[in-house]
């Protein structure tokens, strides 16, 4: 049944989503493209500029998004409340165990491992994002690659909001490509 | 030291955190940030210290570092009742928003103007990702922890030619981190 596959597949996302909310997209990529074969790789593209711009976690709205187009708003639901489950019975086990995390030092190198290996299937994630979105077809889009560029300085090198250049990446979208 | 006052019922605490959550656009930083001013220094629910040691938990818990820190701040003040009312009241405002722009979006989306601004989109988001990674790798690079940065290469090269599902690498590298940490700490420990 849909509805229970899409809670344990969000509570395993949840399970894994680790330092910042960019590390659900490997996951996502994996569950939702590679093996239930839920979303194509164009809607998952969608799924970023919508989770960015919107108020909420970034992550929280990606399983959100993956949950109401797959199975309308209940999947949305269930699909949220998969993903959260985690993070409340783990939060509730660490805080009635110990509420001084910073006194173990020891776990800091537990996640800069894993960090580690989070950047790199995010890395193989991002390849795949820039390909889909300026390789669409066969050829390459010039057009995309301009505004892929000029987003990336935009972000990169003078650290303007990403919610603002990706409604700046939007208006671009339709003046540009409807003349 | 900030003396805490009485602290609040269910209700007003789901209020609260459900309006925190509907007005923090911007991500993580924000709300956090106006959590602090609500809870710390309006309402003085909780100590700053007190505070502050939810939020350095909240990142080592799995999922969205915000919902956590709401949890965590819940449980501190209700106990696991108020716990399950933080997370639900950060939850519903951008699951309810998302869900709507989703199905509208399902909707228009073979609408032309829509189809040109979601190409646009795109492109900006291949950026947003592309920016964030190579940030990450560069803060990486620039620790000189080598062994961590062979980590990245080593996991990212192999993946280029053996397909591995993300779960396992990702478990693999918290069981690695695990031993990672237990080898240090028995080093700092004979010293």
């Amino acid at each position: 049944m849909i509805y229970i596959d899409l809670f344990l597949s969000f509570m395993k996302i949840g399970l894994l989503t680790y330092g910042g909310g960019y590390s659900v997209i490997p996951l996502i990529t994996e569950t939702a493209i590679r093996q239930k074969q839920w979303l194509t790789t164009v809607e998952m593209a969608d799924m970023i500029p919508i989770s960015e711009i919107s108020p909420g976690p970034f992550s929280l709205n990606c399983s959100t998004y993956v949950g109401m187009k797959i199975a309308g708003p209940l999947g949305s639901v269930i699909a949220s409340l998969g993903f959260l489950f985690p993070s409340l019975v783990i939060s509730l086990i660490l805080a009635k165990l110990f509420i001084r995390l910073n006194r173990f030092k020891s776990t800091d190198n537990v996640f800069k491992t894993l960090n580690a290996c989070i950047l790199a299937v995010l890395l193989q994630s991002a390849v795949q994002i820039f390909a889909g979105s300026v390789i669409p077809g066969e050829q390459i889009d010039w057009i995309a690659l301009a505004i892929c560029a000029l987003c990336f300085v935009m972000m990169f090198k003078y650290k303007i909001s990403p919610i603002l250049v990706m409604i700046g990446s939007c208006v671009a979208g339709i003046i540009i490509y409807s003349f | 030291m900030t003396r805490e006052t009485e602290r609040p019922g269910l209700f007003k605490l789901f209020i609260t955190s459900l309006l925190l959550s509907l007005f923090a656009f911007g991500g993580g930083s924000t709300i956090i940030a106006m959590a602090k001013r609500k809870y710390v220094d309006d309402q003085k629910w909780i100590s700053e210290k007190e505070f502050m040691d939810r939020i350095t938990l909240a990142q080592a818990v799995p999922g969205a570092t915000t919902i956590n820190t709401s949890i965590l701040l819940g449980h501190y003040l209700r106990g696991a009742k108020g716990a399950l009312v933080c997370a639900f009241a950060t939850a519903i405002p951008p699951v309810v928003i998302i869900s709507a722009i989703t199905g509208i979006y399902m909707v228009i989306r073979s609408n032309a103007v829509v189809m040109n601004a979601m190409k646009g989109m795109r492109a900006g988001a291949a950026a947003l990702v592309a920016s964030v990674t190579i940030s990450l790798i560069q803060s990486l690079f620039k620790k000189k922890d080598w062994l961590m940065a062979a980590l990245f290469v080593i996991i990212f090269v192999t993946i280029q030619f053996v397909r591995i599902d993300t779960y396992i690498i990702l478990l693999a590298g918290l069981l690695i981190g695990i031993i990672y940490a237990v080898v240090e700490w028995r080093k700092n420990d004979i010293h």
